[in-house]
Parts: C-alpha cells; sequence; structure tokens
C-alpha cells in the first residue's frame, strides 16, 4: 500500500455520520467499524476522489502533523480498512 | 393446541399451550405469537443450514475453555435455536410461531427460562425497533438503562435501584421504539435473575425467591412488593455502559460513535446474516446513538458500595434536569 494507491467504499458496505465521526458495517460479514473525527475526514476525502495521496495532501493543510506521520497512519488505516472489507481498490 | 393461556411480554401478545406462570396474564387478547411446547424427544435431523451459534466461558470444559450455547439454523421454513443440553426451538421466518421440542429430562422451569429470556428476544428483534440486552429502571427522570457483559451486574444495579423508589422495567431483554426522537422504553416482564449472594445482600432474607433453570443457581425474584415494576411505556433518559471496576463512582460521556459501537454488541438479532436487517439496525442504532445519551459508569462491585453508586447515578441524572433547565 502507497499513497498512490486509490480506494473506494464497496457497494455491500453502509456508513454514518454521527456528530462528526463516522460508523461502517460491511453487510457481507456483519463487521462494525468506528472511526473517530480524523478518519472520518479520510473516508470523506477518500470518498471525493479516491486517492490516498490527495486525502493526505488536504489533511496536511488540515491538522498540524508531520508528513511522514500522516502518511503511516493514513496507510495504516486504509490496510486495516481493506483487510475487513471497509474498503477496496478502485478500478 | 388442547387449551391456549394468554400472556403479554414486552408488548407481544403471547398464546400459549402450557402455562407460563413468569408472565401476567393478558385480558384483551389478538395473539402475535403462538407458542407451543411439543413432548420431549431427541433432536431430529432436520435439513439445516447452521450459520451461528453463541458459546459461552467455562472452566473444565473444552480446551478452549468455552464451550456451544447455542447454535443458529436457517431451515426451510424458518429458524432453529438449539440449545444443545436442553432442547430445539423452531421460530417460523416471520416470528409469528414457535415451538419447542425439550430434551428428554429438561425441566419445564428451563424451557420457560430459555424462552422467555432467549428464545423471545431474539423474536422480538426480527418486530421491533431494537432490542438489547440490557436491565432498566424507571426513575423521576425516566428510564435509564444498563447495558453489559453477563456478570458486569446489571440486574443488581436494577434490583438495588428498584429497592429505593424505582421501578423494574427490564433485567435483560430492553425493547425499544421510536417517535419523532424520542425513544421510548418497554417493559418486558416481571421480575429479575439475582445470584443468591446478591439477592442477600440486595433484598430482605426472607424475599420470596424461585427456581430459574435447572443449571443455574440463580434465583427469580418476582414480588412486585418488593421490587415494583413499571406500569407501562415511559421515555428513555440515559443509556450506562456497565465499565471496569473504579473506587469511586464516575460517568464518561461517549459519543455517539463509541456509543454505537457498544450498543450493536448488546443488540439482539435473530439472523445475523440478514442483510435487509442488519441495513435497519444499523440505521436505527445510529439514531438512538444520536438521540439518547450515553455514558460510561466506572464504579465499585462491592455490595456495601451499592447505595453510594445508586445516589451518585440519581444524582448524575439530575445533573441533566440542571443542564436543561439552562
Amino acid at each position: 500500500m502507497t499513497l498512490n494507491n486509490s480506494l473506494r467504499i464497496p457497494d455491500q458496505v453502509a456508513t454514518r455520520q454521527l456528530g462528526g465521526e463516522t460508523v461502517l458495517l460491511n453487510l457481507k460479514t456483519g463487521t462494525y467499524f468506528g472511526l473517530d473525527a480524523v478518519g472520518s475526514r479520510f473516508l470523506e476525502l477518500l470518498e471525493q476522489n479516491g486517492e490516498i495521496a490527495a486525502a493526505h495532501r488536504v489533511m496536511l493543510e488540515e491538522f498540524d502533523v508531520a508528513p511522514e506521520v500522516l502518511e503511516a497512519d493514513l496507510l495504516r488505516l486504509a490496510e486495516e480498512m481493506l483487510a475487513k472489507g471497509l474498503l477496496e481498490a478502485r478500478s | 393446541m388442547s387449551s391456549t393461556h394468554a400472556y403479554r411480554i414486552c408488548d407481544l401478545a403471547l398464546a400459549s399451550n402450557t402455562a407460563l406462570p413468569e408472565l401476567a396474564p393478558a385480558t384483551a387478547f389478538g395473539a402475535e405469537c403462538r407458542f407451543e411446547l411439543l413432548p420431549p424427544g431427541n433432536p431430529s435431523v432436520v435439513d439445516a443450514d447452521w450459520f451461528h451459534q453463541w458459546t459461552i466461558e467455562e472452566n473444565g470444559e473444552e480446551e478452549d475453555g468455552s464451550k456451544v450455547w447455542l447454535r443458529f439454523a436457517r431451515t426451510g421454513d424458518g429458524y432453529l435455536l438449539r440449545f444443545p443440553s436442553c432442547g430445539d426451538f423452531f421460530v417460523s421466518a416471520d416470528a409469528t410461531r414457535i415451538q419447542c421440542r425439550p430434551l428428554p429430562g429438561t425441566p419445564e422451569v428451563t424451557v420457560r427460562h430459555l424462552l422467555l429470556d432467549q428464545v423471545i428476544p431474539l423474536v422480538l428483534s426480527r418486530r421491533e425497533r431494537i432490542v438489547l440486552h440490557a436491565s432498566a429502571v424507571l426513575t423521576g427522570r425516566g428510564v435509564i438503562a444498563f447495558a453489559g457483559k453477563t456478570g458486569q451486574g446489571k440486574s443488581t444495579l436494577a434490583a438495588s435501584l428498584a429497592r429505593e423508589g424505582c421501578s423494574l422495567v427490564s433485567d435483560d431483554c430492553l425493547v425499544l421504539r421510536s417517535e419523532h426522537g424520542e425513544w421510548t422504553a418497554l417493559p418486558s416482564y416481571p421480575g429479575v435473575r439475582l445470584w443468591p449472594s446478591t439477592a442477600g445482600e440486595v433484598l430482605r432474607e426472607d424475599t420470596p425467591t424461585a427456581e430459574v433453570a435447572h443449571y443455574t443457581i440463580k434465583r427469580r425474584v418476582w414480588d412486585a412488593a418488593v421490587l415494583p415494576y413499571a406500569s407501562g411505556p415511559a421515555p428513555l433518559r440515559r443509556l450506562f455502559f456497565l465499565a471496569d471496576y473504579a473506587d469511586e463512582t464516575s460517568f464518561e460521556r461517549l459519543s455517539p460513535r463509541r456509543a454505537f459501537m457498544a450498543l450493536v454488541e448488546f443488540a439482539y438479532n435473530l439472523d445475523i446474516e440478514d442483510t435487509a436487517f442488519l441495513r435497519r439496525q444499523f440505521d436505527t442504532v445510529g439514531r438512538l446513538t444520536m438521540d439518547v445519551p450515553a455514558d460510561a459508569i466506572h464504579y465499585p462491585r462491592e455490595f456495601n458500595s451499592l447505595p453510594a453508586v445508586r445516589e451518585a447515578i440519581l444524582r448524575h441524572l439530575e445533573g441533566d434536569r440542571g443542564r436543561d433547565a439552562e
């Protein structure tokens, strides 16, 4: 997984915003997942563009964080969500 | 059915071919669900699609310390719920019919417990907005619910509050309905199930109790003179999630996301693979977490701390009154 990957939310995943945070449900596996405000912003940006790199650029402007720290956090989150079927590669 | 008994549990009009003395008889009656107790027998071989199971942790059982308590299967016309050590329950797809074939030797009191406290909550989950594994009491500020894992103290807290001016709403099957952002808790049926040590500490020594099931020493306390029971639905004001032990009682407000993730863990669901149901439940739990505040409660578990814990909970609710008035 690198910043060059493009991801999207699969059709079988339901999402809901709750007070600035997000919950997701993979309807195929019954897996629930919660995202805090930062994770929710990442998902919102992925929905708009798909590219992790684009989300990384925007979030660097919005959050007081070092680029390499944010990159590592986003890639780790993306990998976890991919493994749970909550994200999939954009074709 | 040879003879029919009529009852109400939560808001469900239930007909039964056997007496269910734990429930109050219903007067005006149009059965929404029928229960039939079949003669005992060994499990029949049915063409079933086993898709889920509940396990319980027990010392001295299988190698990993857990054993199967309940297995779920789909049959041609509904669901089979198999309690391997007690018997089979068959639930029709539309949740209007329940049959039980107990294993030979399973006492009727155990069948009734499994029906009322395990199967009916699952059946209700097909009909109602939300059915939670939670105890609840009616306070002067509305209903408060306690959700937590088995053994964390839900029933003890509820019984303790009911001894001091509150009314019981549910022991561990709480049905919630919503209308225009207002959530209503429906009383389930009178009584709580307590460990003998808890009953002895929370209640008077001469409080009448009854057997719950042959495999547990828990006792059922149903006497409304001892533990008052809510007479009807009432607004839900607060969800409490029982958290870790602490020397002093404290409350931690949960964000809607954290409350959501906790709630789905305690929501009954007959068919965890029914995607249409899962989607509805996902939306409903989401609305509930936005409408009703939720707190984690950390508190001491010693019996002699219960008065202080009760007082802290009620004072915490009174704090809401102050905030509402501002």
